[in-house]
């Protein structure tokens, strides 16, 4: 079957060829039978029309062979589209409708596709991006470190603050940045290495720690006129001096598109009410282990959640985690959906930043 | 006047080119030959009709073509059996067998017995 339709395509390529062959195939067949006939004593004239009649009606007996061919349909076709634009050309005000309602159609699918595309479909650009996924709902950072000590499904979990702006001063020149805080581990878990520099290491979100920050390859450019030698230069951040220490690659712009800046979050043990205070309210990602199932990461979190709500410095309502958001999102097996990370601005092009593709559980 | 010779029964020109070209590569008129001369030009094929069941018949799979150089130095194109079409063959050759033998018995068969 597959052999047949290859042949035909061959034919499709080589339709001069084809008929070049055909041709030559039977002038060779009349010749021969020509020959024959002299040889049997037939006068050379004779002889012609003898093989020719013998043959019988040539153009007849092509045309089958096309037909025969499979390519006959071809010929069909070429005349099946003349036909139709002469049609289309004498009533030029249904052609432009028909072609208009056909370019809406096809623009509109084209559209929606690309949007499901990235938003659903596209995996994030980040390595074994299946094995990431977000943990819970929302926890203040305070929660960081209870599951840097106890959660055994994950390789890394890191968090990153809300979306926020940072006043940045480069040069005298002020400029308001979209920019979080993550913890150390945050680059980590995504398995996102920067194109300059380094990204943070453990520690640098402890009190005490130098002020760092990572920049986007936007602001980079934009800012520092893309100067290869910009690590070890500082920016100013809400009015402190932070020093740079890594560019992200291009298109690196997670969680959100647009986002310019990361720095550590200040996770000051010696200050619990700042580290617990819902105002400081983060989103866990993490990096399941390979052999983690995303329903064994789910049961670990909540047997988890007790021991974050006893953690915090205050007491805490009895039914402090319950909502039934409260989870590491099942796989998309049971849910279709892709499940939403903190984001609040939304465009068709950076669409995979906002959404996550809930990720399929290795079993 | 001589009888005039039999009409090949429909479909059994794809079974005689099958055959003519399952000993050796042939083309076309070769094929044609070979036929006559096997059955003491009793089978008379209308030569230009050989063509379109050369093509279905690779159309189909069961023969391939090749070009090559003719008995007389020529270039020609020669048809041979792929192995499909040797299955193909022996089918029909089977079927066919099955049909002569069954007509055969029926044109064979005498006056019924009255006494059975």
């Amino acid at each position: 079957m597959i052999g047949r339709w290859l042949r035909a395509a061959r034919l499709l390529l080589g339709r001069r060829r084809f008929e070049r062959e055909m041709d030559e195939e039977l002038a060779f067949h009349l010749e021969r039978q020509e020959e024959d006939l002299v040889r049997a004593g037939v006068a050379p004239r004779e002889a012609r029309r003898r093989a020719r009649a013998m043959f019988g009606a040539v153009d007849g007996f092509k045309e089958d062979a096309r037909e025969a061919s499979g390519i006959a349909w071809l010929d069909q076709l070429r005349s099946d589209f003349a036909f139709a634009l002469r049609t289309l050309r004498r009533s030029p005000g249904y052609a432009l409708a028909a072609i208009g309602t056909l370019g809406l159609g096809i623009g509109a699918n084209t559209t929606i596709f690309s949007v499901i595309d990235g938003v659903l479909l596209r995996p994030l650009p980040f390595p074994e991006s299946e094995r990431l996924v977000r943990v819970g709902s929302g926890y203040p950072a305070g929660a960081l470190l209870l599951y840097r000590s106890e959660a055994r499904s994950y390789e890394a979990v890191g968090t990153y603050s809300f979306e926020s702006e940072f006043n940045l001063l480069v040069g005298g020149e002020p400029e308001r940045v979209p920019g979080r805080s993550v913890s150390a581990e945050f680059f980590e878990v995504l398995g996102a290495r920067a194109a300059l520099g380094r990204t943070f290491r453990t520690g640098e979100d402890e009190a005490g720690a130098g002020l760092v920050a990572v920049i986007s390859e936007q602001l980079w450019r934009r800012r520092f006129g893309a100067d290869p030698a910009v690590i070890g230069r500082t920016l100013t951040l809400d009015g402190r001096l932070r020093e740079i220490v890594g560019v992200m690659p291009r298109g690196f712009e997670f969680p959100t598109s647009g986002t310019e800046l990361w720095m550590p979050l200040p996770l000051d043990q010696a200050n619990p009410t700042a580290l617990w205070e819902s105002a400081q309210g983060t989103t866990f990602v993490g990096r399941l282990r390979p052999e983690v199932t995303v329903s064994m990461a789910n049961a670990e979190h909540r047997a988890l959640i007790t021991r974050v709500r006893d953690g915090f410095p205050w007491r805490m309502p009895d039914e402090f985690g319950q909502e039934a958001g409260n989870r590491v999102p099942p796989s998309p097996r049971r849910s279709a959906s892709g499940w939403r990370i903190g984001c609040c601005s939304c465009s068709a092009r950076s669409a995979w930043c906002c959404w996550w593709r809930a990720p399929m559980s290795p079993t | 006047m001589p009888p005039k010779p039999p009409d090949l029964l429909q479909g059994t020109l794809d079974m005689l080119i099958l055959k003519a070209v399952s000993l050796a590569p042939m083309h076309g008129y070769g094929i044609l030959l070979r036929i006559q001369q096997c059955s003491r030009d009793v089978l008379q094929i209308q030569q230009g009709s050989l063509y379109p069941a050369l093509y279905r018949l690779e159309h189909q799979g069961l023969i391939a073509s090749e070009w090559g150089q003719s008995e007389n130095h020529r270039r020609a194109k020669f048809y041979s059996l792929t192995p499909a079409g040797r299955r193909r063959l022996k089918e029909e050759r089977d079927a066919w067998e099955t049909m002569v033998s069954a007509i055969g018995a029926v044109l064979d068969t005498r006056a019924l017995d009255p006494g059975s």
